[in-house]
């Protein structure tokens, strides 16, 4: 974030924020993006490109960018770097065998230059399945601890029972007010 | 702030992306018809080289482990020839077809006698979620039937509430998770190879990832295949099924064969019969033309009702069965 669109977001009315929705396949980025707005997550087909959604909260007005994750697909995330205010990393909790790959696709993502700035929330999906690691297992895997160049929190939550969604999505836009809209 | 030589760079960055996702293909069509893709490798590399001042970190990144996965595939072409000779006696360990109890109920996951490898990211040591966490795990099988009990969970023994199972280093059994789909919301199947996996309907998805050679009955919410050939997918889908650097694929609905009173009811009790099956409705993350994708096709000869009774009989070789259900397998 550069003090130019810091500016120019001191100018707009209307206090939007773009929050980029990021993962490996199969997390349930779509169907937390489904279940914060209210629609029927029964028949969310895997993402082929990119959803909008856009939510008013707290009286601002999110726009997130929910970008399929499928191996294919992920060189297209960088299309969307620009401007992103928040990043919401969402996790499988129960996919064990690809921990290690969500963690190196995180930490790779976080160096781009391009997102500096942006708050970052890990929602651990899919805690509604008993085999699925706990919140602070899987901090330890991504090394969130370690992170200094970005604000983190990390959120236990299930889409299917829409535990905790809300809570992770008040801390994000709490953090990015914070620090852009801080003289409005 | 945005000087002209960076927004120079972006466009030349955007240019190269395109260079290289286009050789990127042309290596893969290569190595796929088995020619010698190394030069084109090479040169990849050097204009990678060259681009290093204009490519933003992250760009970088992503092109360096596209060319490490290149390479890779390259070496595994060329190894490929000599290592398929050391995987042939196989055979010889066959078990005696006649033994009458075929069914091993063992599971395999009481986790004690598993010498699972326990991770490590990063160097940082992982605890295996088994020990605490509840979840159905079945892996490093050869030639076995396998039936799932309900009651051989890693971690504790008492299951709340839904949980997931994982298939790993699967090959020639046969694996009925019927009886446990009841209680499943997430199947991860990896390296499964010449088998058959039936499942009841559960409300959740399931991913079949480097896998060959396979028949699988699925109902399920999702399902995503990636990186696998000659898989049969016997399915219900309430979304779009997708496939993902996949070929020779053949989807067809969940058989009626197999709908027996109790799966009928758990098609009722997971509600996933409320919405039409989607199973033809298939996405190729690989073929974004408007043509039919070639990688995946409707399979048009069923098993037959006698076919699909063979999974009742487990006093029977599994070899056998799978022959009647993996048609193709030469």
């Amino acid at each position: 974030m550069g003090l130019l669109s810091i500016i120019r977001k001191l100018r707009e009315k209307e206090k939007e924020m773009r929050i980029l929705v990021l993962g490996l396949d199969n997390a349930g980025k779509t169907t937390i993006m489904k279940r914060m707005n209210g629609e029927s997550i029964d028949t969310v087909s895997p993402t082929l490109g990119f959803n909008i959604t856009t939510l008013d909260f707290d009286n601002y007005k999110l726009n997130f960018w929910d970008v399929g994750g499928q191996r294919t697909i992920r060189p297209y995330w960088r299309n969307y770097f620009e401007q992103t205010d928040g990043i919401i990393w969402v996790v499988d909790s129960a996919d064990r065998e690809r921990m290690a790959d969500c963690a190196q696709e995180l930490s790779s993502l976080l160096k781009e230059d391009r997102l500096a700035g942006a708050s970052l929330l890990v929602l651990a999906n899919k805690q509604d399945i008993a085999g699925a690691l706990s919140k602070d297992e899987i901090q330890r895997v991504l090394e969130l601890q370690k992170l200094t160049t970005h604000h983190w929190a990390i959120t236990a939550c299930s889409a299917v029972t829409g535990e905790n969604l809300l809570e992770g999505l008040q801390w994000l836009v709490k953090d990015i007010a914070a620090h852009i809209y801080m003289f409005a | 702030m945005a000087s002209s030589s960076s927004a120079a760079n972006a466009t030349a960055a955007a240019k190269y992306w395109e260079y290289f996702q286009l050789q990127k293909e042309a290596i893969t069509a290569m190595v796929a018809q088995s020619q010698d893709a190394s030069q084109a490798v090479r040169e990849l590399d050097s204009s990678l080289r060259e681009a290093y001042i204009f490519l933003p970190p992250y760009d970088l990144k992503r092109f360096n482990d596209d060319l490490e996965e290149l390479r890779a595939l390259l070496q595994q072409k060329r190894g490929g020839a000599s290592k398929k000779q050391g995987f042939k006696f196989k055979s010889a360990v066959a078990r005696p077809s006649n033994a009458v109890s075929t069914i091993v109920n063992t599971a395999s996951p009481s986790s004690a006698d598993l010498p699972v490898a326990e991770p490590t990211y990063n160097g940082v040591h992982m605890p295996p979620a088994p020990s605490t966490r509840p979840s159905y795990s079945f892996t490093g099988i050869d030639d076995r039937w396998i039936a799932a009990d309900p009651l051989q969970l890693l971690g504790e023994d008492r299951l709340q509430g839904p949980t997931d199972c994982e298939l790993r280093d699967i090959s020639n059994s046969i694996v009925d998770l019927r009886p446990i789909s009841h209680s499943l919301r997430a199947l991860n199947c990896h390296r499964v190879q010449n088998s058959v996996v039936i499942c009841g309907p559960f409300s959740g998805s399931a991913t079949v990832r480097d896998s060959a050679g396979c028949a699988m009955v699925l109902g399920v919410r999702q399902f995503r295949l990636e990186n696998s050939r000659a898989i049969d997918v016997y399915l219900f889908c309430t979304s779009h099924p997708i496939i993902e650097r996949s070929s020779g694929v053949r989807f067809a609905p969940y058989p009626l064969e197999l709908q027996s009173s109790q799966i009928q009811r758990e098609f009722d009790a997971t509600q996933l019969s409320s919405q039409p099956n989607s199973f033809d409705k298939v996405d190729d993350f690989n073929w974004l033309k408007r043509q039919a994708s070639p990688n995946w096709s409707l399979q048009k000869l069923l098993p037959s009702a006698n076919d699909w009774a063979l999974l009742d009989d487990a006093s029977r070789p599994c070899t056998q069965s799978l022959h009647a259900l993996i048609k193709r397998m030469s």
